[in-house]
């Protein structure tokens, strides 16, 4: 598998994976925290990083359809939630490209 | 291009009935420019009949006699003869300048060391102060007189070397004033060789695919040279891990080899032939090891991995296997390297400093110096011909600094970088950059950083795939990929040379043998170290020279 590559965020309000404290994102680039996914409370990010994206399928969410891809962490190779990549309702077109991370796949980046 | 002015093409314009259609050949040569340099070339061989010859029959001399007698008298000695015979030839001012203080030191040199110190006087008073270029060199000069042994301070301030002969400081007073005069009265010495060597020079920098250390200069068919020069065939794989190995570097003398790998273990094997026999392993802690790296000398090796410490063997001692662990910094060391001046090594980590690592304190313990404190975590590491860190930070740029921490440059990059490396040379910096394209780009680090290449082709993102520049002149990029190839691009064109298949899994690290531009050596996931040549080595095994 080689060194997995790993980046990392500067700032004081880090979020990074529950499994392997792999940054992921910031609390600046939350978008709106009144999400669900599948296991709960979730939040829409600006970005991610340190994760990869699966293949794209077709999904009917709460909100409608939409085309979108699971995101993994680099990482542990868990799934920490999923990313738009296209709304058919144009009401949700703000979501395209952007990232939902779950709750429960993520913590606090030394606590704060 | 004055060709019957300076009186050497003889009989002028009538030149000789059967020659002269005009003095232009087809080609654009001139006819008296040709027939010169190969009258030099004649005389240089040691044909002088035949030159004589050649002169007679074209009517053309090398130079005017005038400048062949010039020669003559510098080779004697005849200073002042010389001095008039310049001044005859009506250059500029500053070119007259310059070419009789060439001759004038030369005297004034040549007397000190006679011990005659009353003409020295006189010449450097008289003759030199005229045309002194600038008043440092003239004190440069008197300073001579006033040591004891001339020849250390004249070594010591760069006047030509003391230790050579008379004979060869008298052949660069003619190269000077030859450089003086104008090119049509006197010949740059060895015109025709000279001229030969440069046009091969160019074909062979030409061809792309030029990796050979032959000096050889042949003159009757051009210089070919094809894909059989790159190192892209497998000589041998080996398997000396048990699981993934992350990394090789060759040593500098290019005899060994050291791979890391997910085992916690360093493998060094030795370059015997076309084989690689294995000389040890090494196992500082159960901690998975991401790099090493040998000291200038090859005396030491020096490991990091993910823990907080540096591993460092001096495979000098008896007891090579026992590893001095040091543990300074608080976080995953992730860059090492050697300083190419001495056996000193600079590191950086996760915890945002660069520190660096002196003789003493591999040897008495002593704490490593702190050398910068970064706003960011570090993640790599390399070092450049001066003794410049170059260190890619998290905030996807490069920082190079001096031994003593100050910024030198900062190269900023739109994407992260996944690794730097120096190439064995010191001149180049190459950085894998995470994102599509997935490039490898080349900063020159002679030319202030600027970028001399960007290739891509490969695949990496993900993994920390490493590269690496090598061959004759540094003239090969390559690079490991996360499909298992190993890519090899030309640095000056950019252009792909070879893509072949290496590895099963990702390929991660490759390096290029800084001895032998021929052999190349990659490592992977799939545990194996393999060694690459050339077809062209091969063959020549094969037809029993080895």
């Amino acid at each position: 598998m080689g060194i997995i590559f790993q980046s990392y965020l500067s700032g004081d309000r880090i979020y990074c994976c529950s499994s392997c404290r792999a940054h992921l994102t910031r609390h600046e680039d939350i978008i709106s925290k009144t999400f669900n996914g599948r296991h709960g409370r979730a939040y829409l990010f600006n970005n991610v990083i340190n994760v990869s994206t699966g293949p794209a399928e077709e999904r009917n969410l709460m909100t409608g359809l939409h085309r979108v891809c699971d995101i993994m962490c680099n990482v542990c190779q868990t799934v920490v939630g999923w990313k738009y990549e296209f709304a058919h309702d144009p009401c949700q077109k703000y979501k395209e490209g952007k990232f939902i991370v779950e709750k429960m796949r993520m913590t606090k980046y030394c606590g704060w | 291009m004055g060709r019957g002015e300076s009186g050497f093409g003889e009989n002028e314009n009538g030149s000789n009935g059967e020659s002269s259609n005009s003095d232009i050949l087809p080609s654009g040569i001139s006819r008296t420019e040709y027939v010169r340099i190969m009258l030099q070339a004649l005389h240089d061989l040691g044909y002088s009949r035949s030159g004589q010859m050649l002169a007679d029959e074209s009517g053309i001399q090398a130079e005017a006699t005038q400048i062949a007698e010039l020669r003559t008298m510098i080779h004697d000695g005849n200073w002042d003869k010389v001095i008039k015979v310049i001044e005859k030839q009506g250059i500029t001012e500053v070119e007259l300048q310059s070419a009789l203080f060439s001759v004038r030191k030369q005297q004034y040199l040549e007397l000190v060391e006679a011990g005659n110190v009353g003409s020295a006087l006189k010449c450097l008073r008289g003759s030199i102060a005229k045309y002194a270029v600038t008043s440092s060199d003239l004190h440069d000069l008197s300073a001579i007189l006033l040591y004891k042994v001339p020849r250390d301070l004249m070594a010591h301030l760069g006047l030509p070397d003391s230790c050579s002969s008379v004979t060869e400081r008298r052949r660069v007073v003619v190269q000077e004033v030859q450089g003086c005069l104008p090119a049509s009265s006197m010949l740059p010495e060895r015109r025709l060789e000279t001229l030969l060597c440069q046009a091969v020079e160019a074909q062979k920098q030409r061809s792309m695919y030029f990796n050979s250390l032959d000096r050889s200069i042949p003159l009757i068919e051009d210089y070919r040279s094809g894909p059989d020069q790159l190192p892209t065939c497998r000589l041998h794989a080996v398997q000396s891990h048990t699981d993934e190995a992350w990394f090789v570097t060759w040593s500098h003398d290019g005899s060994k080899v050291a791979t890391t790998s997910r085992d916690c273990s360093v493998a060094i094997h030795n370059l015997e032939g076309k084989r690689l026999v294995q000389d040890c392993i090494l196992r500082p802690r159960d901690a998975a090891i991401s790099q090493c790296a040998w000291s200038a000398s090859d005396r030491y090796i020096a490991a990091i991995g993910s823990s907080h410490e540096v591993a460092l063997w001096d495979l000098a001692a008896p007891d090579r296997q026992r590893a001095k662990l040091m543990e300074y910094h608080g976080d995953t060391v992730t860059g090492i390297k050697w300083l190419r001046s001495s056996d000193e090594f600079v590191t950086c980590a996760l915890d945002k400093r660069v520190l660096r690592w002196s003789d003493r304190c591999i040897s008495d313990g002593l704490a490593p110096e702190e050398i910068w404190q970064s706003g960011c975590r570090l993640h790599d590491l390399a070092v450049t011909s001066d003794d410049s860190i170059a260190v890619a930070t998290t905030e996807k740029e490069i920082v190079v600094l001096s031994l003593a921490g100050i910024i030198r440059h900062r190269i900023k990059h739109e994407d992260s970088i996944t690794s730097i490396h120096v190439s064995m040379s010191g001149r180049f910096l190459l950085a894998n950059i995470a994102a599509k394209p997935y490039a490898v780009v080349v900063y020159d680090a002679k030319d202030g950083f600027s970028v001399a290449q960007r290739v891509s082709g490969h695949k990496q993102g993900r993994f920390v795939i490493r590269s690496d520049i090598g061959g004759v002149n540094d003239n090969f990029i390559v690079a490991g990929s996360e499909d298992g190839h190993v890519h090899v691009w030309h640095r000056m064109t950019g252009k792909m040379l070879a893509c072949v298949d290496g590895h099963a899994g990702s390929v991660n690290s490759v390096s290029w043998n800084p001895r032998r531009p021929d052999v190349l050596a990659s490592v992977g996931d799939d545990c194996k170290l393999i060694l690459w040549g050339s077809a062209r080595a091969l063959a020549q095994t094969l037809m029993g020279d080895v």
